[in-house]
């Protein structure tokens, strides 16, 4: 018993809580109570026009905004001196600390407002309702019994009989109790609150279980709990399924008290779970913050990196655009270069071919000179040994025909060989063409007059060239040497002036031999160094003569011309400078 | 007219025999062969040379432009000289055209040509080119001696010799000893060229050697000069008289 007892003790301790906490929360509900204290307000905020913070006040006071009351009244303080506002401005605030919980400030508020303040009797319930909250009964009480409830404005009697009645309970004094809860229910009825009429219920039922009157107080309790259901919050109906359980437990019916329980924790799980979801929201509010946080600030990365990116695009593209500008200029450069280099080459080709056949020519036909002399003088030495003398002058003539050939077929080598390398000496003076001529055919005068071949120069003394002698002596002696080749006994060889001009003499070589075919002529005057093969195969000679000339007179800034009929002659024309400046 | 004196400074008989032929056939007079850059200075200072002809190669060493180095740092004994070489190689030329080269001659060279170069050197040694290869003129005039060409020869006349010069359009009569001569030179360069305090113009076509007046005879405007042979002095030129001691 005394086990049962303690344990329906601790029931009832905790159902108290249980109550205390609605009863604290239902009557304290703000548009019943403080209407006209709004209605009073507005009125004088209406009348006076420096109050435009009270009228804001009041607004967000009615849509419990309390922080911004807060901050309204702050500033209301520092501009209002009237006592009258002043007092509403405490109120206010008071209230507004009360609603926070900040239990302290709503009282200092409260505490400022003076007692003749027209609605003073609010102000003392809502110091009684603090005192309440604080669980300091005594003091709440004396104060809710001091409210004068004559005053119709204001302060609701069934609230002041619950809290009072509340407030009894709590001091144990049950009948005092009862009697104000029943009045306060009393009222509620009359007004149909039933929102507040299960909170009174639950009061009553709270009383009689006290006093171990559990029928009376299960019948409240049953009241609540069925209003509840129908009108009630989650946590009302939590709270009366909750005590439905603790009495019906205590009655020892265990499978409704079961029931009950199971719905009370159903209806807390719900409440959990609400609470849950709600933490779920907010944690899910603080993740999608975070998230979005995170999404800014990869944004702002990502905005940091795009710039970084496009500096770097923009780097890379200057970088990019001089490589390519320096490509491009070393490109043209590698390309000049080349197509110099691949030109030189073709040249070189074409210099080395040349150079080769020049040497292939030039060996067969040495040896076959060399072979020839060699041979001569063999028949030489027989015929000097049979002692046939009269053949001797002729077979000599012809030792020395074949060997002067080869020695101007050497010398042309060799100048061919100093002209490539430019390795010859090269000094263009004035000199008189006639006189040259003669020295060049003065050489030649035995071979003349052996082939019968009659020579005249009728260029006239004064007829001075600017050139270098040694190699216009060559380009003669080359002219003679085929002049005399290719004619026949009876030839007649010319040399004359064609005509001068202010810079330049012209000059033929003309000769009544053989001649050539146009193509040979062609040949001969084509720019290639490229060597012509021989038109006469009997007679020596590689064409590097002519070559050598067309070389020698373009060294001197001369030109040379051919004319040519097959059978009739030859002319060779000469263009030569006429001095340095041009005077004569 | 005396023959010019040739030195030939030649390592090569064969060449140097060719040579001498060459030379004698244009009536040159040699002098001697130097075989050697000693026996060269050796010869050329014993000798009164007129032009020298120089191998450029001796004994394989361009030796030849070393002696013609030699001559050219004398300038008393400086004469004209011909390089004779075989080969156009530029090296050797550009070093041998340091020592001032008169006249190249090239091997094989031929009698024409061997004239030629010499004729060249004189021309450019005594800075008068283009004189024996044109129909104008014809004579080289020296400190010492008039270089004339004749008929495919040079000669050469000692100006110390000249007794006067009788001067005909473009033809110039030269008196030297009992010799007479015709130049082609132009007056002026006659005038330009001999020593103007030897020889001495008396009439506009008259020069004369004052050494060889022996009587001067004012009263005619004669002067008898040492030969005998009469020269007329014209008044624009009477006042070189005065610059002799008249013993009267």
């Amino acid at each position: 018993m005394l086990y049962l007892n303690t344990f329906t003790n601790w029931i009832k301790v905790s159902l108290l809580g249980a109550l205390f906490l609605i009863s604290g929360n239902s009557f304290a509900r703000r548009d019943e109570n403080n209407q006209f204290i709004d209605r009073k307000a507005e009125e004088l905020a209406k009348k006076r026009t420096d109050l435009g913070f009270l009228s804001k006040t009041i607004v967000f006071a009615q849509h419990e905004n309390w922080d911004s009351v807060l901050v309204n009244t702050q500033k209301l303080l520092q501009q209002v001196r009237d006592r009258k506002v002043l007092d509403f401005v405490h109120y206010y605030r008071g209230e507004a600390f009360h609603k926070k919980g900040i239990f302290k400030y709503a009282l200092k508020e409260f505490g400022q407002i003076q007692k003749t303040f027209e609605f003073y009797p609010m102000v003392r319930f809502n110091q009684a309702v603090i005192f309440l909250s604080q669980e300091k009964y005594d003091w709440a009480l004396n104060l809710f019994k001091s409210i004068d409830t004559s005053n119709q404005k204001g302060v609701r009697i069934d609230a002041l009989f619950h809290n009072t009645g509340v407030c009894y309970l709590h001091l144990g004094n049950y009948a005092e109790s009862e009697k104000h809860l029943l009045i306060a229910t009393q009222r509620i009825e009359e007004r149909k609150d039933y929102v507040s009429l299960i909170s009174s219920y639950i009061e009553l039922g709270g009383v009689y279980y006290e006093q171990y009157l559990d029928e009376k107080a299960i019948t409240y309790y049953e009241k609540a709990y069925w209003l509840s259901k129908k009108y009630g919050s989650n946590d009302l109906k939590l709270t009366t399924a909750h005590n439905m359980a603790v009495v019906e437990e205590n009655r020892k019916r265990f499978d409704i008290a079961l029931a009950y329980r199971k719905e009370y924790e159903s209806w807390r799980d719900s409440l959990n779970d609400q609470n849950k979801i709600y933490e779920v929201a907010q944690i899910e509010k603080k993740l999608a913050v975070a998230h979005k946080q995170q999404r800014v600030e990869l944004l702002e990365t990502e905005n940091k990196l795009k710039q970084a990116e496009l500096n770097t695009y923009l780097f890379a593209a200057l970088l990019l655009m001089v490589i390519v500008i320096f490509g491009t200029y070393f490109y043209r450069q590698n390309v000049l270069r080349s197509r110099v280099i691949l030109h030189q080459k073709q040249e070189l080709d074409l210099l080395n071919a040349t150079k080769d056949q020049l040497f292939s020519i030039v060996s067969h036909d040495l040896r076959s000179s060399v072979h020839a002399l060699s041979v001569s003088n063999t028949k030489l030495k027989d015929k000097v040994e049979k002692q046939e003398y009269t053949s001797l002058e002729n077979q000599l003539e012809e030792n020395s025909v074949i060997a002067t050939n080869t020695y101007n077929m050497l010398d042309n080598l060799l100048n061919w060989a100093l002209l490539q390398t430019e390795g010859g000496y090269f000094r263009q003076e004035e000199h008189r063409l006639s006189m040259l001529i003669d020295q060049v055919a003065f050489n030649f005068k035995g071979v003349l007059n052996q082939k019968e071949i009659s020579f005249e120069n009728t260029i006239p003394k004064s007829v001075k060239v600017f050139v270098d002698a040694e190699s216009l002596k060559i380009v003669l002696r080359n002219f003679m040497d085929n002049s005399i080749k290719f004619s026949n006994p009876g030839a007649k060889i010319s040399v004359s002036l064609q005509h001068e001009d202010d810079q330049f003499i012209h000059f033929e070589w003309k000769d009544t031999g053989k001649g050539m075919s146009e193509e040979t002529r062609m040949k001969l005057l084509s720019d290639s160094p490229q060597l012509t093969k021989k038109d006469h195969e009997k007679t020596i000679g590689s064409g590097l003569g002519m070559n050598l000339c067309k070389a020698m007179l373009a060294k001197n800034d001369g030109k040379l011309d051919i004319w040519s009929r097959q059978n009739e002659g030859t002319k060779m024309i000469v263009t030569l400078k006429k001095c340095v400046d041009g005077k004569n | 007219m005396e023959k010019i004196k040739v030195l030939i400074v030649e390592d090569t008989v064969a060449e140097s025999d060719k040579l001498i032929a060459t030379l004698t056939e244009s009536q040159f007079d040699i002098v001697g062969v130097a075989r050697s850059h000693q026996e060269a200075l050796q010869l050329f200072y014993a000798n009164k040379v007129d032009v020298v002809v120089i191998d450029i190669f001796l004994n394989g060493i361009p030796e030849g432009i070393t002696f013609a180095e030699t001559l050219n740092n004398v300038p008393q004994s400086s004469r004209p000289f011909v390089f004779l070489t075989s080969s156009t190689d530029r090296s050797i030329f550009e070093r041998a055209k340091l020592t001032k080269p008169y006249s190249f001659l090239l091997k094989p060279f031929n009698p024409l040509e061997v004239l030629y170069a010499l004729e060249m050197a004189i021309e450019k040694f005594y800075e008068q080119p283009d004189i024996f290869q044109s129909d104008e003129e014809d004579t080289v005039i020296s400190s010492d001696f008039l270089f004339i060409k004749k008929k495919d020869a040079l000669k050469k006349v000692a100006i110390s010799d000249i007794i006067n010069i009788e001067v005909e359009e473009r033809y110039c009569s030269i008196f030297a000893g009992t010799d007479k001569f015709v130049i082609q030179i132009s007056l002026t360069k006659v005038i330009n060229l001999l020593d103007p305090t030897k020889f001495y113009r008396v009439h506009r076509n008259h020069i004369v050697n004052a050494h060889e007046i022996e009587e001067i005879q004012p009263s005619d405007g004669l002067l008898v000069m040492s030969n005998k042979s009469l020269i007329p002095i014209s008044d624009h030129y009477k006042e070189v008289l005065n610059q002799f001691k008249i013993i009267k």
